[in-house]
């Protein structure tokens, strides 16, 4: 398939890429333009349709480089390997925008940027697993001896995922259960859910694939050195 | 309504610079490639069959 000039990649793919940028910005638009203004928050209750969607995009994320990493030790295939670290780093910068935004809304709501609360410091927890994979990741450089440790790591940290979920149920805190919502502002945010899951499965897709090409490029350079 | 902005604005500057980035490095893989595969066959034979075949 021909490829793009500038960013190597097929005009297919630049075009899914701008089909996924269109619903997000239908989403957007949506959120600023169509759903009801919540009687006590105002305007800034918004920011949940946000909040809500790169949140559960972070889970999924985890869930994500977590079951890659579990098939990466089954299969030892490499491409399992890069799929679970797109999957980390998409997650990861999901996770900054979810503390990024609940503390915006926080400051709001309850007056203050951060409190050690269940789900609060759970989140805390899954920002700090992503990044701590990839710290340990970036002092290996062999590429299966950094598949097998990364895939450890992002199983175990699975284990944050039930506590991030259930923390409101399990715990007592301040963080609403869930939100209180009409009709139309649910469906508005099934729409940002959806449109936001689509935009960075997008994108952990073709970081999926830089990573099979960089590999590709890693072999012919060692093999060019070698000759 | 600055809270809210600034939210929006956040995650749309993290966005696309992961996406603007993603780009930029694929243009360099893009480009490194090409030099890569336009190797002379001396040094082309000694590629991996799965290599040699993309």
């Amino acid at each position: 398939m021909r490829n793009s000039t500038f960013t190597g990649l097929p005009p297919m793919h630049l075009a899914v890429g701008g089909l996924v940028l269109g619903l997000v910005l239908t989403a957007i638009l949506l959120i600023f333009c169509v759903a009801p203004t919540e009687a006590t928050m105002g305007d800034v209750q918004r920011i949940v349709y946000l909040h809500i969607s790169v949140a559960w995009c972070g889970l999924l994320g985890c869930l994500g480089m977590g079951a890659c990493g579990a098939l990466y030790v089954a299969r030892r295939n490499l491409d399992w390997d890069h799929r679970s670290q797109a999957a980390a780093e998409v997650g990861w910068l999901c996770a900054t925008l979810t503390l990024v935004t609940g503390s915006l809304w926080a400051h709001e709501a309850w007056g203050v940027w951060w409190t050690w609360e269940p789900r609060l410091t759970a989140s805390l927890v899954l920002w700090l697993i992503f990044a701590g994979i990839f710290l340990v990741r970036a002092g290996i450089n062999e590429p299966h001896r950094r598949a097998r440790i990364g895939a450890v790591l992002a199983i175990l940290g699975l284990g944050d995922l039930p506590l991030v979920v259930m923390a409101t149920r399990w715990f007592r805190g301040v963080h609403p259960v869930s939100p209180e919502m009409d009709q139309q502002m649910r469906l508005i945010l099934l729409a940002a859910v959806v449109s936001f899951t689509v935009l960075f499965a997008f994108l952990a897709w073709q970081r999926q694939r830089q990573l099979g090409l960089a590999e590709q490029v890693a072999e012919l350079e060692s093999h060019a050195d070698a000759v | 309504m600055e809270t809210l902005v600034a939210a929006y604005l956040a995650a749309g500057v993290v966005v696309s610079t992961y996406a603007t980035w993603m780009a930029l490095q694929n243009h360099r893989l893009a480009r490194r490639l090409a030099e890569l595969q336009a190797l002379p066959p001396e040094q082309a034979s000694d590629r991996p069959a799965h290599i040699q075949a993309a």
